[in-house]
């Protein structure tokens, strides 16, 4: 079907809910402001005439791409969907040109209706699985309730459907879209209607779900009689016939009637004065039509025992009034007894009068007898007089529907909405209308196959492929909003082996599109869930690094802590004590300072700084604690705590060589020996010496750049120290000497 | 529909989107790289990367657990290692080990360490690894005598005989129309071949091999002779089962294929300015699921 989305063609469509044809200013619609709506839904200009596949095209809204000779496109799938490039590998032709997948939906509203989907399926709980029923008082209750939880969760989802289509119907751009959700809508109703609803135990209105659900399916699918072709009827005749001597008339009032638009049809035949004609002209006939509108309003929906009474009653009427000797023209009594045939269940009426398939078959259950049991025979009758429209996509998958063919309809389904599909093809599988065909398939396949676990593996079936499929759909759709419905419909999928899903979790969650703690928190979580250590431990990297990049340098640490990175977090600490060094004060880091400073005296909260130490950062940072407190000392002049604290730096044993230089070049000489009149105790010297006689090395390359760096960029007085270690050394020799001398004077 | 309008001044030769989709990388015969920030439709260039004296022919993102690293190769037999650090791009690494053009580079799944395969016009492939102390062991083996045009790594796997050990693959294609299966060797610490694969009567243009999310991996292989075969192999050992995509050939030569990041949809492009997108059915067929035209 296509329906207009333009608000003039809005009385073409009928308002199914309430049975009546939309009326103007009645529509429901709110015409969202949608200016910046920048979603596309219609970029799909085509369909490949032999495969059906969706057609893109790179010049729409573009000049045209001109080629020069032979072709050279080149494309790239990216990450995401929505991220593909294509490029033409040709002179003068320099653009880059993004394409997203088609069919592609990036928009809220799509977001939205995927997760009530997805809430749906995951509420049904363990009805997700479908059991073989087997003998038994508890066993039949089970059975029961199931297929009253799978039911009532296909409702949902047809309704869910609706709503989806109407919060787009109002968009620019989305008549594609549109036409194809509608599509689905009316196969999933018909899904609803044959295989969803009479099974329902306990429900006592189950007949009136179905004639609602049937009636529903019928009028939504082409939303037919329109309101134009109404008019038309009733507009004035050229030979002044009134309107229900004509044709058209009895046309309509009995397509209204086949349909179960009862009140319609009762409209229609109000408007037309018709009983006020056949009141004066025909008693017999003004009390067959008095009783047939009564008849019409009685339509029995609860219970079959009262549409047998209400079909006698039909029949009764139908036979009395062709029996009966009448004061009307022959042509307009002809008229009204076709239509007390056709209420009363008279096939060949009902075969004339239809115009479709769907609208027999609907009338046939509507007034011969409403039973599934004779659907195939119903269907096969109604199709014998008015074949399906090959045209329409819909009505052969209704038709496979009604003749239990669930397989065949679900690529149809996947071609329209992906995420339809899925969850319809979870839904068929839970209530059992999927077969396995693992027998099937099984001697075709190589039998070393056997002992393969794999997420698509046909061993699982269609319903787990196709949501797994739209699993990794949503993953590629770089929106985070989806990624837990994905992970979740991965985790819920009726696929047995757990190590298959670790694997495509281990294999996706990295690309997750974090932003915030939160984010991250819940991807390490799920981590966490599956027992994925190593790949949580590619993501802490993954982080550290995006941190450090954003010169977060501590939490950096903390997250190649996390991942096991200890030389990183030796590495990155030492980093920061060598540039603490070199600025003379400590680093303007709050973080950093407040991991180092006495408790209580820190900005940060404790407990949001033990959460972000690990032990390996406690030791790493340990010698920028100690030079921490140094420049305390150091402000405070409490000069025998500073050499204390820096004599502690020189004696750790891990200092690096080329830091012993740097903190005899940096403090040591200039603040302690330099000055001949700063007192140094006798131990203090001999430890200072041993220091220097184990780990000076003038030939390290290391120490002999961080000098000449020291040196040239100012760090230390070119005109008080010499230019190079050798020399350095014998001047820190001679003070020490000095010092000691002094001690002894 | 989108374009970014003259991102180079000649001729494209790559484009290339990070791990995450948030940064397109592009290289030309302009001997330039070109960074571009992606948000939403919008891409905004943020840097131009020069140091190639030739045509750059691909562009390559590290994982993101290395940092931000792009390598590029060139018809100069270069491999640059391109580092964003504090918002600025420096050339970290120079890979010079061919004596012609580097068609085609690519990073090894991340498990592997910062590990980046080349192949060049002189008819080796190169892997070359960058220890975390700043020095590289590269590995070169002659791989195709015409000249190398493509290669890809194997996503990460363990050996299914039980001793857990990495299987290290990577598949090239040449211009002596063959496909071959190199395997590394733990004990001569170097890669072996493991299998040659004859099926296309031209040039191999572009191969590539499907990520590892399905245990069922492929290989995709596409060719000067129209045609793009799909080589399987079940477990990760025996012999490889050669499919045609399609049976009748494609309309024009077959550039380039590339997998979705889950493996489950191939896109090739091809001298018909078409790029057809393709999917496996539950019954392993693979089947049409869109196309991109002019």
């Amino acid at each position: 079907m296509t329906v207009e989305t333009t608000s003039d063609s809005q009385n073409l469509l009928m308002d199914v809910d309430t049975m009546d044809f939309v009326m103007e200013g009645n529509t429901g619609d709110t015409y969202s402001d949608d200016e910046n709506e920048t979603f596309d839904y219609d970029e799909v200009i085509d369909r490949d005439p032999k495969s059906g596949a969706p057609v893109m095209s790179l010049s729409k809204n573009n000049a045209p791409l001109p080629t020069n000779g032979k072709g050279k496109l080149k494309y790239k799938l990216g990450p995401l969907s929505s991220q593909n490039m294509a490029y033409l590998d040709e002179s003068n032709q320099y653009q880059l040109l993004p394409v997203k997948l088609a069919r592609v939906d990036t928009s809220e509203e799509y977001v939205h209706y995927v997760s009530k989907l997805f809430e749906i399926y995951r509420d049904l709980g363990y009805d997700r699985v479908y059991s073989v029923p087997t003998m038994g008082v508890i066993n039949t209750t089970a059975t029961k309730e199931h297929a009253a939880a799978v039911n009532l969760a296909t409702s949902a989802l047809v309704t869910e459907l609706d709503f989806f289509i109407d919060s787009i119907k109002a968009k620019k751009n989305a008549l594609t879209r549109f036409s194809e959700l509608e599509e689905c809508l009316t196969i999933l109703k018909c899904l609803k209607t044959i295989h969803f609803t009479l099974d329902t135990p306990e429900d006592v209105s189950v007949r009136e779900t179905f004639i609602t659900n049937l009636i529903n399916w019928i009028n939504r699918s082409d939303g037919e009689p329109n309101e134009e072709y109404i008019e038309q009827v009733f507009e004035p005749t050229a030979d002044g016939k009134k309107v229900f001597e004509t044709s058209f008339f009895w046309k309509l009032l009995n397509q209204l009637l086949l349909r179960g638009l009862f009140d319609q049809a009762l409209g229609c035949l109000d408007r037309s004065q018709i009983m006020e004609h056949l009141n004066s002209q025909c008693e017999m006939s003004s009390n067959a039509l008095r009783d047939l509108v009564a008849l019409l309003k009685q339509y029995p929906m609860d219970s079959t025992d009262s549409f047998r009474e209400w079909k006698s009653l039909a029949l009764e009427l139908a036979q009395t009034y062709s029996g009966s000797d009448t004061s009307v023209s022959g042509e307009l009594r002809d008229y009204i007894e076709d239509t007390l045939f056709l209420v009363g269940g008279h096939q060949s009426k009902i075969l004339h009068y239809s115009t479709t398939w769907y609208e027999s078959f609907c009338a046939l259950l509507l007034y011969y007898i409403p039973s599934l049991e004779l659907s195939e025979e119903y269907l096969e009758l109604s199709l014998q007089n008015h074949p399906v429209d090959v045209t329409s996509g819909w009505e052969q998958a209704c038709v496979d529907l009604i003749r239990g063919r669930i397989y065949s309809i679900l690529p149809v389904l996947e071609s329209l909405d992906t995420c339809s599909a899925a969850f319809a093809a979870a839904l068929c599988e839970a209530k059992g209308l999927l077969e396995r065909i693992v027998d099937d398939m099984e001697t075709d396949r190589d039998a070393s196959y056997e002992g393969l676990e794999d997420l698509f593996s046909y061993r699982n079936g269609m319903a787990c492929y196709m949501l797994n499929n739209f699993a990794f759909e949503l993953c590629s759709q770089g929106d985070k909003r989806l990624w837990p419905i994905a992970i979740g419909l991965i985790t819920l999928s009726p696929v047995n082996s757990t190590s298959a899903k670790k694997m495509a979790i281990a294999e996706l969650l990295p690309h997750y599109p974090f932003k915030t703690n939160d984010d991250i928190e819940w991807m390490l979580s799920i981590l966490a869930k599956w027992k994925l250590p190593q790949v949580a431990k590619a993501v802490y990297v993954t982080l550290g690094n995006k941190l450090l990049y954003e010169s977060n340098t501590i939490e950096a640490m903390a997250n190649f802590s996390k991942a096991g990175k200890f030389e990183w977090v030796k590495r990155y600490s030492w980093i920061m004590f060598e540039a603490a060094v070199m600025q003379g004060t400590p680093l303007d880091d709050v973080v950093l300072n407040a991991i180092v400073a006495d408790e209580g005296d820190s900005i940060v909260p404790d407990e949001i700084l033990s959460s972000l130490v690990t032990s390996a950062m406690k030791q790493t940072l340990s010698p920028y604690a100690v030079l921490y407190r140094f420049y305390q000392a150091q402000t405070s002049n409490n000069w025998s705590e500073a050499l204390t604290l820096l004599l502690a730096l020189i004696e750790f044993p891990y200092l690096p060589n080329c830091y012993l230089v740097m903190l005899m070049a940096r403090f040591m000489y200039p603040i302690f020996l330099e000055n001949d009149s700063r007192h140094i105790d006798e131990s203090t010297i001999l430890r200072i010496m041993e220091s220097l006689e184990n780990k000076w090395d003038d030939t390290d390359a290391k120490s002999i750049n961080i000098y000449s760096t020291m040196l040239e960029e100012g760090i230390i007085r070119q005109n008080s120290i010499p230019p190079d270690l050798t020399s350095f050394l014998k001047l820190i020799r001679q003070k020490l000497n000095l010092k000691l001398c002094q001690e002894f004077m | 529909m989108p374009t970014i309008a003259n991102a180079h001044n000649d001729l494209i030769h790559d484009a290339v989107l990070d791990y995450y989709g948030r940064r397109l990388a592009t290289c030309s015969s302009d001997k330039t790289i070109k960074i571009f920030e992606v948000e939403g439709e919008t891409h905004k260039l943020v840097e131009t990367l020069s140091g190639h004296e030739g045509p750059v022919w691909r562009v390559a993102w590290a994982h993101p657990k290395f940092g931000t690293i792009l390598a590029s190769c060139s018809y100069d037999g270069k491999v640059l290692i391109w580092k964003e650090e504090n918002g600025s791009w420096d050339q970290i690494a120079v890979h010079a080990v061919h004596s012609a053009s580097v068609n085609s580079v690519q990073w090894a799944p991340h498990e592997y360490g910062a590990l980046l395969l080349a192949a060049s016009s002189d008819g080796k492939v190169s892997v070359v690894e960058f220890k975390e102390n700043g020095t590289t062991s590269p590995v070169v083996i002659d791989a195709h005598a015409i000249g190398v045009n493509a290669a890809s790594w194997a996503p990460a796997t363990v050996q299914g005989d039980g001793n857990s050990q990495q299987l290290r693959r990577f598949v090239t294609g040449g211009a002596d129309n063959l496909v071959k299966i190199w395997k590394f060797n733990n004990d001569s610490q170097t890669y072996v071949l493991e299998d040659t694969l004859e099926g296309h009567s031209d040039w191999v243009r572009d191969v590539a091999w499907s990520p590892s999310i399905l245990l069922r991996s492929y290989i995709a292989t596409v060719s000067q002779d129209r045609t793009c075969i799909i080589w399987s192999q079940e477990n990760n050992q025996g012999p490889w089962k050669k499919t045609l995509l399609q049976n009748e050939r494609f309309p024009d030569v077959l550039w380039r294929a590339s997998w979705s990041l889950s493996g489950n949809i191939l896109a090739l492009s091809g001298g018909d300015n078409k790029v057809t997108l393709w999917k496996e059915d539950l019954e392993g067929k693979w089947e049409p699921a869109g196309e991109v035209q002019q």
